[in-house]
Parts: structure tokens; sequence; C-alpha cells
């Protein structure tokens, strides 16, 4: 009895000692408000830098492009909204001649990079021939560039043009830009690969790969980051900023590129600290970072809404959830099949029920190739008819069942495991679906992108999965186009391997055409299509979100890869 | 022993070599190492996909790959990540940001641990013993990334909040003096009286001391002041001096009260020189104090005397030492409080990136990024060695040489310091070694939580992107680390025990 008399005796003193401690943090929980960061703002990534050049594809990634973003520059980049920007400080660029089309490019005169050493054709030579996959250069995509001719200018000079073979109608994107389509330095990778300058675009001149070896090593493996920023005359900058400091595992600073010839950018040093997601809030709550970019809960919403001094906003992104159907091997062959399906996919309650809840204005996305914010968007949709499929019809859907006598088909439902929200949908499509009279299987496989997983072979009736758009029409152009053969190898991005020939002409016209305002008359052809014969069932577009110190000026989130850096050389701090 | 060392090292060599195949084998099939290029659009997808065929040999099959990867780790180069970058480099940045990260909070719990334990033995089944034992069992059971979380939001977020206004609420006072009453008085041997005393003598200079902390908002601008600085090195000589030779006055502890006396007054004498010093200006100033303090011990002590002498009057004068850097960093408090925008503990990285500042500055950045991390590390391993070192001592104390020890008269504090206390610290070596050999592999939860990137990311990014070099990387040096620690526990097991040495 007497140590149970002790025992009691000591829990009520740890929970005088628990009720002190939070007496203590809530009566002392005043505002110890900050003065900003003075000129130097801090961005949290999830994850850590670690490649200077990342125009190869190994090291084309966020974590390289929201730095990068900012030691390069080029004609023009992702700007606003995600669109297209031509970049009058670098220089200018127009379409001189529509056939052959050919694109005049002219350098700003005091264009440098932050060596000294001028920005000029050589450098241009250079981008040409990684860009267009002829030499040993690692490239992320040759598309467009691979069908120009190669550029004819002397070392000096500032001007050079784009001839293309045949046209091509994302021109005004496909010239040098910042980030992972930059101009690199020619004069650093002639050097480090032990040639001069002259002898490097001679040797791009005469697509002679044996005297580029070297060259094409350093630019593919001697711009990475391992434990310490490369030597500084390896990675001048042609941006507002240039790389100052790194420290492994923690942070990376920019400062202001002083041989920069545009207008100076208005924060002196932009700090980027690697934490993991998770652990972000309570940094941007410390004042410890300025600005974080994580994925959207709803628990995290409301812990953003509960912080003072933090703004937060949720936006769409470039990216899309939609089913598709197998069109190789699965009974949705069948079009009334598919039309049940539609007819009971409830669009817009997934909407209501995942997405709301994290951005009340959220609503269903109601075409493929054209995100919502973008222009053309309404009219694609009034055009396409995509906005009729947003609420079920389970009776319409029973009586095709009926018709087609095939009440309680079994469908699997393929997608990658160990994504919750996904989960969630394929389960609200389960409950309404199997009350039409479908037996929807789910099917969540954690190789299913894998070349032996799922959606490569095929087993699967319907997959869902996202995909990143852009405003570019080259970029979705082979997801929707008659594949040479339905294997894992061989049907491209078109995974059920759907085959329209009608199809195939609109897509191949509009990646010739270089009107702006024809491409959205295409569009809305290729989306009737898409949605007359059930194609694809786009769901929603993905939500994201970014928070910040609201002691922070001109913080404007992007849909597009540039993210919230976009504008960062305009980013203020009071 | 040397046979049986060499035997040990053999076997060892052996086991480590056969557990990299294995490792390598689990390593190279954890996933699909390009998984994350599948979800490329297809006009990127080939040049990426090649790319990374290429860096990892994943043409060749698994037990090529594994021997590729031996003929280099054999020479020394632990190859490329799947980014290219130099696994070399990227362990020894773990192995550095693991170190710092791991070793303070170690060695603390360690002291700490064994410390508590001890004196829960002394004190069994007093109320000291069972909150010890309580809070022990609690902390033991407490999930690292929960401590963490709420660490963070009480220990930085609020606190830093509380430092705007540090005044200390009425209640709180009131309870925290209650709390170190109790403590105190469970800790007396004696009568009631003896423990009413106890408790109303803490409780009121705990009481005392918060109210003037909270009177004087102490914590906006902290420091010890000279009279604080002159008591504890007093305070810290005698209490040296009564653990080391007894309560009664002796050479020893005029030593450690000269040793004391010098300390506090060099520390105003020396003020030019603290004011900025550098890590070896710190280190020397250490040296230094040992070799006076060796001085006046020798000099006190007599002939009779001197080993004791010098002992307390050196861990005097360290103890002196401390305090004065105690008070030097706590005088930096305000300026670096304002540096940082009045938020002084953080709740991720280890050093605010780009910060300037004197020694004393930059220190306290490093203990604003470590206090967190190394509390939570501490809390969770405390409850082992408490326990251990607890159980360990209430053997020794119960052994027959002991009571022989107390039979033929020697005071309790010698039976306790030289008899039972040595001998209780055999088992905890082992425990301490092969603590120190798992560390290494990094507390991987710890470091996600703080934001630190060491071992534990190292096998984390390894395992997520089934990129087989850095998890062997990881492998290897902590595996080793096992391995090595495990033979220095039999080795100092049978050092300490002259049982097993001269069996």
């Amino acid at each position: 009895m007497r140590n149970i008399g002790k025992i009691t005796k000591a829990t009520a003193v740890v929970t005088a000692g628990v009720l002190a401690l939070s007496a203590c943090s809530s009566n002392g929980g005043g505002d110890a408000d900050a003065t900003g960061g003075g000129s130097t703002i801090t961005l949290a990534w999830d994850q850590e830098y670690d490649s200077y050049n990342n125009t190869t594809a190994g090291a084309n990634s966020s974590k390289n492009a929201i730095v990068n973003h900012g030691l390069t520059s080029g004609f023009w980049y992702f700007g606003e909204g995600g669109k297209v920007t031509p970049n009058t400080d670098f220089g200018s660029y127009e379409l001189v001649s529509e056939d052959p089309q050919i694109v005049e490019y002219s350098i700003h005169p005091d264009a440098v990079w932050s060596d000294g050493e001028a920005i000029d054709c050589a450098d241009a030579m250079l981008w040409w021939a990684q860009q267009s996959g002829r030499y040993d250069f690692s490239v992320i995509g040759t598309g467009g560039t691979e069908d120009t001719l190669m550029p004819d200018c002397e070392i000096g000079d500032k001007e050079f043009a784009l001839e293309y073979e045949k046209p091509y109608a994302d021109w005004a994107s496909n010239g040098p830009s910042n980030g992972n389509t930059t101009m690199m330095p020619a004069h650093v990778v002639a050097e480090q690969g032990g040639l001069t300058t002259e002898e490097l675009v001679q040797a791009i001149r005469d697509e002679d790969n044996d005297a580029l070896a070297e060259a094409a090593e350093f630019f593919n493996e001697g711009w990475v980051v391992s434990g310490a920023l490369p030597d500084a005359e390896l990675i001048p900058s042609s941006g507002p900023y240039k790389l100052a400091s790194y420290e492994a595992g923690q942070s990376l600073t920019l400062e202001v590129n002083e041989n920069w010839w545009g207008e100076a950018p208005a924060t002196d040093n932009i700090v980027v600290r690697w934490i993991a997601s998770d652990e972000q809030t309570q940094a941007l709550e410390n004042l410890e970072i300025n600005i974080m970019r994580p994925q959207p809960t709803v628990d995290l919403i409301d812990q953003l809404d509960a912080l003072e001094g933090v703004q937060h906003e949720v936006y769409d992104e470039y990216i899309y959830e939609h089913l598709d159907f197998n069109f190789d091997s699965s009974p949705f062959e069948e079009y009334e099949l598919r039309e049940a399906f539609a007819h009971c996919v409830p669009r817009q309650l997934i909407v209501d029920n995942l997405i709301k809840p994290v951005q009340p204005e959220a609503e269903t996305m109601d075409v493929r190739n054209i995100s919502p914010f973008d222009p053309g968007y309404d009219e694609a949709v009034a055009a396409s008819g995509g906005d009729e499929w947003a609420e079920v019809d389970l009776d319409r859907s029973r009586e095709l069942l009926e018709e087609l006598d095939m009440v309680g088909q079994e469908v699997r439902l393929g997608f990658i495991g160990g994504n919750p929200r996904r989960a969630q949908t394929a389960e609200l499509i389960k409950s309404s679906c199997d009350e039409a009279g479908f037996d929807v299987q789910i099917n969540a496989e954690d190789t299913f992108f894998d070349t032996d997983g799922g959606l490569s072979q095929n087993t699967y009736d319907v997959a869902m999965f996202a995909w990143s758009g852009s405003a570019e029409v080259s970029g979705w152009n082979s997801t929707f186009r008659s594949p040479e053969e339905c294997t894992a190898d061989g049907k491209g991005n078109n995974n059920g391997c759907y085959s329209n020939d009608e199809l195939d002409g609109l897509l191949e016209d509009i990646l010739q055409e270089p009107d702006f305002d024809n491409r959205l008359e295409i569009i809305n052809e290729i989306e009737t299509i898409l949605w007359d014969d059930l194609v694809t069932i786009p769901l929603f577009s993905h939500p994201g979100t970014a928070a910040w110190s609201d002691n922070l000026g001109n913080i404007v989130p992007n849909p597009a890869q540039t993210d919230i850096v976009w504008n960062m050389w305009e980013w203020t701090a009071q | 022993m040397l046979v049986f060392i060499a035997r040990r090292l053999v076997v060892s060599l052996f086991v480590l070599f056969a557990s990299t195949f294995v490792m390598f084998v689990l390593a190279a099939n954890v996933g699909d190492p390009l998984a994350d290029l599948r979800e490329l659009p297809e006009n990127d997808r080939e040049a990426a996909m090649a790319e990374r065929i290429e860096r990892m040999n994943l043409d060749l099959p698994v037990i090529a790959r594994y021997f590729l990867w031996l003929r280099g780790a054999l020479t020394g180069d632990l190859g490329v990540n799947r980014q290219g970058q130099d696994v070399n480099i990227l362990l020894t940045d773990a192995i550095s940001a693991t170190m710092q990260l791991v070793v303070a909070a170690t060695v603390l719990a360690i002291v700490i641990g064994i410390a508590i334990g001890i004196i829960s033995a002394l004190r069994q089944y007093s109320g000291f013993d069972h909150v010890v034992t309580f809070g022990a069992f609690v902390a033991f059971s407490l999930p690292i990334f929960w401590v963490g979380v709420l660490l963070k939001q009480f220990g930085a977020i609020e606190f830093n909040n509380w430092l705007a206004r540090p005044t200390i609420p009425t209640l709180v006072i009131v309870l925290v003096s209650v709390l170190v009453g109790l403590a105190w008085s469970s800790l007396m041997v004696g009568d009631r009286r003896t423990r009413l005393l106890a408790f109303f003598g803490a409780g009121g200079v705990t009481a005392v001391i918060l109210l003037w902390i909270s009177a004087t908002t102490w914590f906006a601008d902290p420091g010890l002041g000279p009279v604080v600085i002159a008591l504890s090195a007093l305070g810290g000589a005698v209490g040296i001096s009564v653990l080391v030779c007894g309560p009664k006055p002796s050479r020893p502890m005029y030593a450690a009260l000269t040793a004391a006396v010098v300390g506090t007054v060099l520390s105003f004498v020396l003020t030019p020189v603290l004011a900025d010093p550098n890590l070896l200006i710190i280190l020397g100033l250490a040296v230094t104090t040992v070799i006076v303090c060796v001085g006046i011990g020798y000099g006190f002590g007599g002939v009779l005397h001197r080993r004791n002498a010098i002992a307390t009057a050196v861990w005097t004068g360290l103890f002196t030492g401390g305090v004065i850097f105690v008070d030097r960093m706590l005088q930096s408090f305000a300026s670096y409080s304002r540096s940082v925008q009045g938020r002084p503990i953080s709740t991720v990285g280890a050093a605010t990136p780009n910060y300037q500042g004197t020694f004393w500055e930059t220190s306290l950045d490093s203990v604003g990024h470590l206090a967190l991390p190394t509390l939570a590390l501490i809390l969770v391993s405390l409850a082992t060695y408490t326990r251990y070192s607890r159980a360990s001592m209430l053997e020794v104390m119960n052994q027959d040489y002991v009571r022989t020890a107390r039979a033929k008269g020697l005071p309790e504090r010698t039976v306790i310091t030289r008899h039972a206390f040595r001998n209780g610290l055999i088992p905890i070596t082992t425990l301490v070694a092969y603590d120190f050999g798992t560390v290494i592999g990094g507390a991987v939860v710890t470091e996600t939580v703080f934001g630190w990137r060491a071992m534990g990311h190292l096998l984390l990014t390894g395992l997520n992107e089934a990129d087989p070099a850095p998890i062997m990387a990881f492998f290897v040096v902590s595996g080793g680390a096992i391995v090595v620690f495990n033979m220095v526990a039999d080795i100092a097991y049978a050092y300490l025990d002259p049982r097993i040495r001269l069996s």
C-alpha cells in the first residue's frame, strides 16, 4: 500500500509539472514581431540542390530548377500564370519567315557572364549542339531543335537564327531560356574539355564527337555538386543572381550578380534551406524560413490558417488527374461500356470531397489539354461538351449495362499505391460505379509505373494517374497518337493504345500551326473527339500551395515548372 | 588476450565482408531505380533513363555490380550515387553532421543517466526513486517524432514568443518551487524535521530566484554577474572536495577554494581576451587552467594529500572555467537574439545560414540549433542508462565486500565512491561502448524532424531512390562501427574487471 500511495503522489506531481509547462507557454504566448529578413529571403525546399547544369537529362529536377532559375537567363521564361514570356533583358527574338520557318535571335549587346566573358554565338552553338541531340552532350529532350539547321554565326556575334525543317508550333518557347533549356557557358566547357573556344565551335560545326569527348564528359558530369560547389570560375552566371555559398545538407545562398546588365534584383540574398516538407510549417512560424511550397492537405491548410503573420494561397498546378481506358485488352474497347462508366464516375463528388476542402473554388477539369486558368479553357469546354459529365447518371449507366448484358462486369481500376488522395478517389469511384452495376476492383500497385507494372503491361481496365501539362502543344501531343505497336516500349504515352486516324491528323496539324488562335480551334476539335469517343476522363487539376511571411512582397505562385521562384528577382522584404 | 583480440578481429572482418554482399543484393533490389523517370514526358524519358542506366550500371547483373562496387570500395572509392555525386564526400559530410548531432547528446545522456540512476539506487524506494522510475519509463515509451514536434512547438516557437516579454506567472513559480522542494526533501535521509527543512529551504531559494528572474526580466538579457560566478565557484569547490575527501576542512579543500578564487579573479582580468576569442584560445585557457591547478594542488597538498588536492583543484578549476564560459555566452544572448529576429531557439538545421558574429554569438547559434534535437535524444535514451546504472549499483551495494567495508567502519561516502561506484560502472561500460557504435548509424527520425542531413538521411535517400552506393557507404561505416565498438566493449570489460582478465 505504501508504494501505491507514493506512486499516486508521484503521478500528481508529474501532472502538475505538465500543467505548469502548458500554463507557462500559453501565458507567455505574445507576439514576437519580426523585423523581416532585411535583404535576405529564405526559401525552404524539400530536396537538395545537386547540379549547376539542369539542362542534362539526369539533373532536370525542380530542386535544381528553383536555384538555377536565378543564375541563368534566356530569351524567354515561364512568366505570370505559366505563360511563355519574352525576356527583353536578355535579348529579343522574332519569327522572320513562316516558310521556311526562321526565328532570329539577338542577344543584348551588354550581355556577359558573371566572369566578364561575353555571351555570344559560341554559347548559342553549344546550346544548339546539345539541344539537337546529335552530340554526346546529355539533353532532356530534343523536340523542336532536332529539326533545325545548325546556326550560322561566328564567335563574337550577338545574332543567330534557327531555321526549322518543318514548321514547329512552339517556336516561341524553343529558344534558349533559363533553367533547364538555358545556354551553358561555352568558354568554361571548352577550357575543361582541353579546347579553345574556337576549337569547340569548329568541332561542333564538323560534328566531331571525338574532339568533343572531354568537353561532353565535363558538360554531363563536371557541374554536379558533391559536398561543395565547383570552383567559382566553373560556375559563372548569366542571370541576376550568382551562387555565393553552399553548406552540404543545409543551405545554399544566392547573391546579386554585379555583372548583370539588366535591372538589379530587389533582394540581395536568396537562401534556399533544405527541410523535409512536414517540418517546414514550424520553421516558417519560427521565422527560420520565409517561403514554403508544400503539398496541400486539409491539416496543413488549417495549420497555415492559424498562423499569424503568414499568408498562403492555394492554386491550380499544371498537373491533372485523369482516368485512361485500356483499348488494347479490356472490356472498355466497347464504347457503350465506357459510356456507362463515364456516367457513374462521380467527378463532381470527387472534387467536392477531396479538393474543395483545400481549395474552396475548385471545379472539375472538363478538358484535358488546356488548364482551367489558361485562355481558351471555357471555349474548349463549351465546344467539347465536357461539362455534361460532371454529375453521375446512375440510371443511364445501369440501363447501358443492362443493354450490354454486362451487369456485374468486373473492371480493374489500376493506380500507384502510397497516395492517399488517389486511394480515396478510387473508393468514391468504386462506391458509385458498384451501385450502377459495375464490380470495380481496386488495384493499387506500388510498381504501377514500372516496365513490368500495370500501366506498361496493360493489366488494368481503367488506369488513374496524373499528367503534368504545360502551355505548349508539343507537351501532350504523343499522348493521344496512335502507337506504332501496343507494347511497353512501343506505346509511349498512349498507354491505353487508343487509335484514331482523324485525331492523328489533327495532332500533326497542331504541332505545325504557329498561330495561337488557330491552335485553340484545333484543340477544340481534338477535345470534342476525346469526349465523343470517351478516350480518357479528366478529373481535376492538382492544387498547389505556397505560404510566406506577410512582410514579403511580390510573391506570386505560378503553375509552371519554375514554380514560386519564377519572379524571384522581384521579391522584396520589409 | 592478444590472440583473442586478433581472432575476434578476423572473424568480424569476414562477417562484415559477407554481409556487404547480402546488403548489396538487398539494396539493389529494394525498388525500381528508374521509377521517378517513368513518369516523365515521353520525349524526355529515354535520355534520362539511358543516363541513369549507364551511371548505375543497371545493364549489368547485380553480382557484377557488387564486384564493381567492391573493387572501388577496397581502394577507398565508394562510387557515385545516381545523381553522379561522389559518395565519399557525401559520407564525410554525413558523418560530421551525425557527430555534431549525437555526440553531445550521447555523452550528456550517459552522464546524466548514470548520475540519476546511482542517486535513485542510493535512495531506493524514496519518492525521488519512484518519480525517476516513472519518468524514465514515460520518456522511454515516447515516440521521438512526437517528442520532436512538441519540443519544437513549446521549446522553440512558444519559448521564443515568451522571450519577447519574459515574466514568469506566479502559479508557475509556486509549482516549480514546490517540485524542487519535494525533490530535495525526498533525497534527504533523516527525520521529518530534516525533510521539512530541506523542502522549505530548497523551495524557498527556488522561489526567490524565479521571482528575481521574472521581476528583472532576466531572460531578455541574461548573465550571471560577478557575485553568482564567485558563489558558484566556491560552492563547486566545496562540493567537489566533499565528494573526494569528506566534509571536514582539509588540505584538498583549501586547494579547491584557492583554485575557485584564482579562477574568479582571472575572469575579470581576462576580460579583453574573452571579448571575442576563438576555439584555440578557449582550449589554451583550459590547458592553462589545468596546469595552474596542478600547481595549486601540489603546493597545498603536502606529501600526504597531494593526489587528492591536485584532483580537487583541477576539477574545481575546470568547473569555474565552465561557469565563466556560460556567463560569457549568456552575456552575448541579447545581441544574438536580436540578430536572429528575436528567435534564438531554432526548429531546423545545424546553423543559421551565413551567420556571422563573435565567437560567443556563433557558439550560441550552434547551441540554439542543437538544443532541441539534443534534448529529444537525451529524453529517449536517458531511460536505459538510469535503469541499467540503478540496477547495477543496487547489485553492487548488496555485495559482501560492501558490507565488509561498512563493517570495518569506513564512512558511507568512501564506501560508495571507492568501493561501490567503480564496480557498479563495469557493466555500464559495455552498454556505453555498444551505444556509441549504434549511434554512428544515426538518429534517422531525429534528423528528419530537426532538418539535419546526416547518416540517417544518406540511408533513407538511398532506400527511397533504390540507389545502392549510399546505402553501402552507410552500411560499411555503421556496420564497421558496431564491430569495432563491440570489441572495444569486450576489451574494456576485460581490462576493468580483473576476474575476467586473470581467468
